[in-house]
Parts: C-alpha cells; structure tokens; sequence
C-alpha cells in the first residue's frame, strides 16, 4: 500500500485497525491530525433549524395551508430580560472602567490587576475595565507608554492607530498624531495595522508614518530612552519633535521660518532645558529665545 | 434514511408536515454548504431560506426525491448569481478559537502563524474543493452523502477532498 492509498483511506475511515497502528507512526499522520484539530475553528456558525423554519414560513405565499403562529409576544418577553441584563452590564461595565492620566512634564508608574507593570509618559491618557480584566486583558492608550506584561492569556493594547498583541513581554507604545511606534524589548509583539499582521521579536522596531510601515533593528537600552530621562527620534518630522519638547517641559515652542516637516535624528535630554534646545538647534542652524514658559525658535539663515 | 409511513414518492412537498420535515432534514446542511462554499459574507442564512421558499411556490412540480437536488441547485444557483451581480469575491473566514488559557507565549503565537497559514491555504481553494472538504472533515459527512447533495459521484467526492487535503499540506504543513 502506497502512503497515498493510507491517506485515502484515513480520510474515509475504512483504515484496519493493524494498518492505522502502523499509520499513526508516521509524519503525515501527525500532519493530518494537526491540520483536523485545528478545521475545528472552521465550523459553520450555529444553525437552529426550528427558529429559521418560522422565519421561512413568515415569508410564504399568502393562501398555503400552512397555519401561522404569533412568534411577536414571546419574542417581546425575551427581548425585555435581554435588555435589561444588557444595561445592567453595561451599568457595571462603565462603573469599574478605570482612567488613568498624566500630566505634561510627568511620567507615572502603575500595576494593573495581574500585576503587570505600566510606566506611562507625560501627557497619556489610558482606560481599562477592572472588572473583566481576568477574562480580558485589553487597554486602550493615547500617548506613549511602556509595558512589563506578566505571562498569561493575551494582552491586547488599542490605539487609534492599530492594535498591539502581546503575550508576556516587554515593549514600548507610541502614539504621536499619524506616528505609531512599537519596540519589543523582550519576548515578542504582534502589531496590527490597517489590518496588517506584523510580529516582532525583541530588538525590532515597527514605525509607521502616514501609513508607511517599517520593521527596523534598534540598537537597545534595557529601556525605552524616556524611561532614562531623554526623548530620541530615527528620521522622524520636526514638528513631532518640537511636539515632544513641549509635551516633556511643558513648554510653548514657536517656529518662525522653519520648514518642520524636514526629517530628523537625534536626541534630547528631559532636565536641562538649555542643553535640549541646543540638541535641536544647532543641527538645523536655529537660534532659540527662552521667554518663560514661551520659546521661540528662529532660521538663522 | 426516512421514518415516514407513506412511499416516498407519494409524499407531497405542499403538504406542511412533508415540507417541514424536509426543512428539518436539510436545511442545516444545505446552510453549512453555502457557508462553507461562499463565506458568510453573501448571507447563507438568507440564502437558504429563500431556496426553501422556491421549493413551496415550486411544491407541485418538485417531487419529495427530487426536493434536495432541487434545494441544492437552486440555492448554489442564487449565490453564483449574486457573485456575477456585486463582483464580490468570497472570502472564507473562521472563528477565532476562543482562549488558550495558560500556554507559553511562544505556543500562543505559534498557534497564531499556524491558524492564519490555514486559514490562508482554506482561502484559495476552489469553492467546489473548499465545501467538499469541510463539508466532510468538520461536519462529518460520508462521502456518500457529500455526493448526493452535490449530484455528483462518489468518486469525484473522494478526490476533491483528497485534492484539497494535499493543496492545504502544502502551505501548512512544517508550521
């Protein structure tokens, strides 16, 4: 018998039981079984003849034989519990959403419910529901944070962005206007991007700029460079950087006759504000004018 | 195969208790071969009512031997034709397993690559292969019956599921 004529009759079941020992010893048994455990997820929706039956014969010519049965009141009735054990819920739901926040010039740290860490930096917004975080560990972030997942089932954070997967890791989200940026620093991440799968392991960055993805190596710290007092950007805008500085000193940075979508790299450190606008500045050939919480930044050219 | 007292050539289809028994008996079938041919995307569901529907208004010609050649025919007829009219293409989607519980991260997204390779490999076959398989490695059905619903042979039933089989090793197996 051929490994063919096994598959075949594997696939009708009409394999003898001598035959089927000598079968599951081989690979493509292995193969096969793996491949119909997981048809499993495949299945057809659940199908209930009885309630689609009274749908067809609500559709039914008028004048057939066929008796009609008022399906309107009981249905009401259902519906009625189902409503109210839906706004009891959502009551509930909305009442143990937590909301966390920080200010400009901030950065805060926190444990969610499964001990997971979260060190957020300044001015993110992030929301989680307490209550069915046992059951599913998903948030939602505006901003930048990074993240110590305690292993377990998945670990879900959305953005308007994308969404990134992860399942006991560390990694850093960034959220910044059309910038998206994750770096995986220890285990692996799965991004999800205008419906693009991407997974990353540790030492990969994914940016994308206006829709434009990339996988890039990142040379790494044991943390994110704002974790160590410092913003840095690969090729990025500079108005996002300028964005940065004010989100980091709490400050309000003035452009006079600078073209801000020219791309730049570099870094700048978060406690000296004098060091950091020199950091920017000269690479540009810019002066800068500190006015208190006002600065203004000029071409010198 | 039927329980009634009566030939079943003297069963008639415009009879309420004839026609919800064969709703009872292929109806689900008929659902799941539509699902699994088309996707859910063109409204199975749907579809398979209205095909019961036909087969009333259409009770005095069609007789109880030919109802399910007849539910078969007329509701694949209909989703050809929505294809031609919206040019949608079908596109087969599962349902996410539901959650592993404790696994290694690892496991997880291995589990992950491999569903989506086989969702992939599922995706481009033919739909004539992709129902025949399914039909037979999820539902269960005989290849005997497989080939009554399509009224096609039997032995045309073994190969496409035996074509399809090899068509998806090819893009999963090694994951």
């Amino acid at each position: 018998m051929t490994q063919q004529d096994y598959i075949q009759k594997w696939l009708e079941g009409t394999l003898s039981e001598e035959e089927r020992q000598a079968f599951e010893k081989t690979q493509d048994y292995t193969d096969l079984q793996k491949i119909d455990n997981h048809l499993k997820y495949f299945k057809a929706p659940d199908y209930n003849s009885e309630e689609e039956y009274a749908e067809v014969k609500s559709k039914l010519s008028k004048g057939a034989k066929i008796v009609s049965f008022d399906w309107v009141k009981p249905l009401l009735k259902v519906a009625a519990v189902l409503l109210i054990a839906v706004i009891g819920y959502g009551v509930f739901y909305s009442v143990s959403t937590v909301h966390l926040q920080t200010e400009l010039a901030n950065q805060s740290e926190f444990y969610l419910p499964d001990s997971s860490r979260v060190l957020m930096n300044a001015q993110s917004d992030l929301n989680y529901n307490s209550f069915s975080w046992q059951n599913n560990r998903s948030l939602e972030l505006r901003g930048e944070a990074f993240f110590e997942v305690t292993k377990g089932s998945k670990f879900d954070v959305e953005t308007s962005l994308g969404t990134v997967s992860v399942l006991g890791t560390k990694f850093n989200v960034k959220i910044r206007d059309k910038y998206f940026e994750i770096v995986c620093f220890e285990g692996k991440v799965q991004v999800e991007y205008e419906s693009k799968k991407e997974i990353l392991t540790a030492g990969k960055m994914f940016s994308a700029l206006n829709g434009a993805a990339v996988v890039s190596n990142v040379r790494l710290e044991n943390r994110p460079s704002w974790l160590l007092n410092e913003s840095s950007f690969n090729s990025l805008p500079y108005s996002y950087i300028i964005a940065e500085l004010e989100r980091q000193y709490d400050v309000e940075v003035t452009t006079r006759g600078i073209d801000t979508t020219v791309l730049f790299t570099g870094s700048f450190q978060h406690n000296d504000l004098e060091l950091a606008l020199k950091a920017l500045t000269a690479p540009l050939n810019l002066t800068y004018k500190i006015n208190g919480k006002e600065i203004i930044l000029t071409s010198e050219n | 195969m039927l329980t009634n007292q009566l030939p079943e050539e003297n069963l008639d289809v415009c009879k309420e208790s004839v026609f919800s028994e064969l709703f009872a008996k292929y109806s689900k079938d008929l659902h799941n071969f539509l699902y699994y041919k088309f996707g859910e995307a063109l409204n199975p569901k749907d579809v398979a009512q209205e095909a019961f529907v036909k087969l009333w208004n259409n009770c005095a010609n069609v007789t109880y031997k030919k109802a399910k050649s007849f539910l078969f025919t007329v509701a694949n007829n209909h989703m050809l034709n929505d294809i031609a009219k919206n040019k949608t293409a079908t596109k087969f989607r599962n349902i996410k397993p539901k959650s592993y519980t404790v696994e290694s991260p690892e496991f997880l997204l291995e589990e992950d690559e491999y569903m989506q390779a086989l969702q992939n490999a599922i995706n481009s076959l033919s739909e004539d292969l992709r129902a025949t398989f399914l039909l037979n490695r999820i539902d269960g059905k005989k290849h005997q019956e497989i080939a009554d619903m399509l009224g096609i042979s039997r032995k045309a039933v073994e190969k496409r599921i035996y074509k399809a089989l090899s068509l998806i090793r090819e893009k999963v197996d090694g994951i």
